[in-house]
């Protein structure tokens, strides 16, 4: 019905199907299937444990899943390492915020990019003016990045002393740096002051113009509602509405399972 | 004069081993207990080779470094599937397989008696014999190893290794093989300790297994620390201070039987003292901090 | 034959046994790799040499003071070091450097005080073992056998039953909880350490009985105190005195076929081999490489 008449011209970047996860006796996956499309930001919401990062992980390879399918760009990718995942091009971020809190900001974001040179050994030695080459690239496009999300000003202090809000910004610098089509973001305004949240909303919705496909997972609502395509309501490992986001919020399933 | 001569040789020889073990410990995070078994290896490597090939010195040389360096990425390997404390355990298993290897296969080894009569090295003609031509010999090769860690350590690689350092889940989440930056490391790390090993060997012309053992490999961590840890001078700043500052005392007339003691004693206390307040120790970049 | 083996490795488990637990008692609730407890089992048979050989007192009395003041010094260095690093939020590998500090430190001094050479706190000829099942073995050797599992299973019942044991089984599991909950994780990480440090002095009391002491014994022990725990299961103490028994056995069963001097290279090889397949041991519970 609605997904038929979206799908027409786009296409599917990820399709995962049947995905299932337990841990030690705990369903932290049930039969999960959803499909992004290109251009697409799809909010992913519902309780603690509901299993939302679970998804994360199993995608990017960071936890194996018990059965089921996941497809990107028409590879599939569950058997693969997460190293390799993500240079197919998909980038992520942490519940827990992970960033290299010693390193510059500028260090980190010029971590992120794909296929460096520089990183080979071979090339430290006998190639380093191709490796330098590269350096000097990524230092001029990071710094763009960089003053597009407004924190290039930092960009030589080390991460650590950004403020939590400027270090998620970030996190998601480095995700747009490493060139990634599918940005699965893990809670990315949560726990940071309104001026920021606008900061990072504008920027997710900035991403399909950029030709990035989006997952996010947020607690607040809000942030759903302003920012997604489509929304997805999670609880107990298993999908229980789909759609519109308003559609979704006002589905009974959903506001049942947020009163239990 | 001689006296001097050979402490500064010894400098030399512990600065190669603890630029080496930095680019494991100070920079890619990684606590190697191993280390001294890749110096022995590099040692034993070209005493045999000259014992029982005649080579030439240069040949036993990059035989050595390359021989190390595949132990050091097999050590490396198991990095993937054994995570922190185990993995330094695992090291501390490494380094005393080496150990009983050197010790009691002494067909092979020569065992506890160790290998006397290794060769003076000669290159391009030249012999070094003179305490003055070791030092030279050394001091080109602490340049070179702290040259190539340089090297590494300022590269796009050697940003990847910081990374691991602090976390390598982000550092695997945007593509890296932090699998086989480990194995690389180790590699290299192994290799440069090598060459410390094959100079030790032809300096000294008589090897044994009890200059490798599991107390040395915390000796050059212990420089390693307390010189600084993740820059590139504190572990050549180490090496000066854990070499000389014992042989200070014996200026102070300390008999003989403490004088070893003492030693240990000494780093042993620096350690403990410098992780209580300064872990990242004299100039270091990193302090081991979670 | 084979009954000989086997008592030898039981006998060697034995004594692993009681390294093992310490310092598994001690990982476990303190999430960091003491490497000083080597030089703490070796104090414990060094103060029995103080005491007994040197100022005279009777190996009964002389004993228990050795045990005591094991433990104060395992205590001394968690009050004086490990605590000051904690309270600092320390990394465990900042530990386990102080701890190796600590350990060389101590080790040095009584390598200066009581010299290098192997003491005895033995006394009387040695003499012939009793024929046990075929086998010989000295009357010393039954009482360390007797004592190790006496004193394993003591520990193992006050774990379980006792008020402290079950704090410390609580900090073992989930320390914030425990903090939480109202456990004074110092005063808990404080009776480990003594608990722990006393094990050790006895095990090294034990196995100066049997085969006299030198400075440095303690870090071979330990290791194989380690590769027990590691085989057997951190965290559990039937895994642990498992692991123990089948170290033993797997030396004694190399020592048989090839030398005694292969004695040390088989049990880390066995324990790489472990480490790569089955981290957790045999009855230890899942080790995460990293937690997402």
């Amino acid at each position: 019905m609605w997904e038929s008449m979206d799908l027409i011209n786009r296409h599917m970047v990820l399709q995962v199907q049947n995905l299932n996860k337990n841990f030690d006796g705990i369903t932290a996956l049930d039969n999960f299937s959803c499909t992004v499309d290109e251009g697409e930001i799809l909010g992913l919401f519902g309780p603690n444990g509901a299993g939302k990062s679970t998804l994360f992980n199993v995608i990017t390879g960071f936890i194996s899943c018990d059965s089921g399918k996941a497809i990107f760009r028409g590879k599939t990718l569950l058997k693969r390492s997460s190293d390799k995942i993500s240079l197919m091009g998909i980038s992520r971020t942490f519940q827990d915020l992970r960033l290299i809190r010693q390193m510059t900001v500028l260090e980190n974001v010029m971590l992120a990019f794909h296929h460096q040179p520089g990183e080979r050994l071979r090339n430290v030695f006998l190639r380093k003016r191709t490796s330098d080459r590269h350096e000097e690239k990524n230092r001029e496009a990071s710094l763009e990045m960089l003053e597009y999300s407004g924190i290039a000003d930092k960009a030589d202090q080390p991460a650590g002393n950004l403020s939590y809000g400027q270090q998620k910004l970030l996190s998601i610098v480095c995700c747009l740096a490493s060139g990634a089509g599918l940005l699965l973001l893990d809670e990315p305004v949560a726990g940071i002051n309104p001026g920021m949240i606008d900061k990072i909303l504008s920027i997710i919705q900035e991403l399909p113009e950029k030709g990035k496909s989006v997952i996010f997972i947020e607690h607040n609502i809000d942030a759903i509602m302003r920012v997604s395509h489509r929304a997805i309501f999670m609880d107990a490992g298993r999908k229980i509405s789909e759609g519109l986001p308003e559609t979704v919020r006002n589905d009974p399933k959903v506001i049942e399972a947020y009163l239990d | 004069m001689t006296y001097l001569l050979h402490i500064l040789i010894y400098i030399g020889i512990f600065s190669i081993l603890s630029i080496s073990l930095n680019l494991l410990v100070g920079y890619t995070g990684i606590l190697s207990i191993a280390h001294a078994a890749f110096y022995g290896v590099g040692a034993y490597a070209v005493a045999l080779m000259a014992l029982q090939f005649h080579s030439p010195f240069l040949v036993n040389l990059v035989l050595a470094v390359i021989a190390s360096g595949v132990l050091g990425a097999l050590v490396g390997i198991p990095s993937l599937r054994i995570k922190d404390d185990y993995f330094i355990i695992a090291t501390f298993a490494f380094q005393v397989i080496v150990f009983s290897i050197l010790n009691n296969w002494v067909s092979f080894t020569g065992g506890p008696m160790g290998l006397p009569g290794i060769p003076q090295p000669v290159i391009f003609g030249i012999r070094v014999s003179s305490h003055v031509g070791f030092l030279i010999l050394i001091v080109i090769l602490c340049v070179f190893t702290f040259w190539f860690s340089g090297r590494v350590v300022k590269s796009p690689f050697g940003r990847v290794l910081r990374a691991i350092r602090e976390d390598e889940v982000f550092a695997q989440s945007f593509g890296k093989n932090v699998a086989g930056f480990k194995v690389k490391v180790f590699m290299m790390g192994a290799g440069l300790a090598a060459i410390a090993g094959v100079m030790y060997a032809t300096y000294i012309s008589f090897i044994d297994p009890t200059s490798f053992t599991v107390m040395e490999s915390i000796f050059i961590i212990s420089i390693v620390i307390i010189g600084g840890a993740g820059s590139l001078w504190g572990p050549v700043l180490g090496a000066v201070v854990l070499v000389a500052l014992p042989e200070l005392l014996r200026f102070i007339g300390l008999p003989n039987a403490v004088a070893a003691n003492i030693r240990q004693m000494l780093y042993g206390g620096l350690l403990v003292a410098f992780m209580l307040w300064r872990p990242r120790g004299f100039v270091g970049k990193y302090g081991f901090n979670k | 034959m084979i009954n000989q083996l086997l008592l030898n490795a039981l006998f060697a488990g034995c004594i692993y046994i009681l390294i093992a637990v310490s310092f598994s008692l001690i990982y476990h609730i303190t999430r960091f790799f003491h490497f000083a407890h080597a030089v703490v089992f070796t104090s414990g048979a060094y103060f029995t040499y103080l005491f007994h050989k040197l100022l005279g007192l009777p190996v009964c009395i002389a004993i228990p003071i050795a045990i005591g003041l094991a433990a104060l010094l395992g205590c001394g260095m968690e009050v004086s070091v490990y605590k000051p690093l904690r309270k600092k939020n320390a990394s465990p590998m900042v530990l386990l450097l102080a701890s190796l500090g600590l350990y060389i430190v101590l080790q040095n001094t009584i390598s200066m005080v009581f010299g290098d050479d192997t003491k005895s706190i033995r006394s009387g000829v040695v003499k012939e073992g009793l024929l046990v099942f075929g086998a010989r073995i000295t009357p010393i050797q039954i009482v360390i056998i007797c004592t190790s599992i006496v004193l394993v299973v003591l520990v193992a019942l006050w774990l379980k039953k006792s008020k402290m044991g079950k704090a410390m089984r609580a900090v073992a599991n989930d320390a914030e909880l425990a903090e939480i909950s109202g456990i004074d994780s110092h005063n808990v990480i404080l009776w480990t350490f003594a608990i722990g440090s006393g094990l050790a002095g006895v095990a090294g009391i034990l196995v100066a009985l049997d085969v006299d002491m030198t400075p440095t014994m303690g870090m071979n022990v330990l290791m194989m105190g380690v590769v027990a725990v590691i085989i057997g299961g951190v965290g559990s103490i039937p895994g642990v005195a498992l692991g123990a028994l089948l170290l033993g056995l797997a030396q004694h069963l190399g020592v048989w076929k090839i030398s005694s001097q292969w004695q040390d290279a088989i049990a880390f090889i066995i324990l790489f081999v472990f480490l790569l397949v089955r981290p957790q041991g045999f009855l230890g519970r899942k080790v995460k490489k990293v937690s997402v």
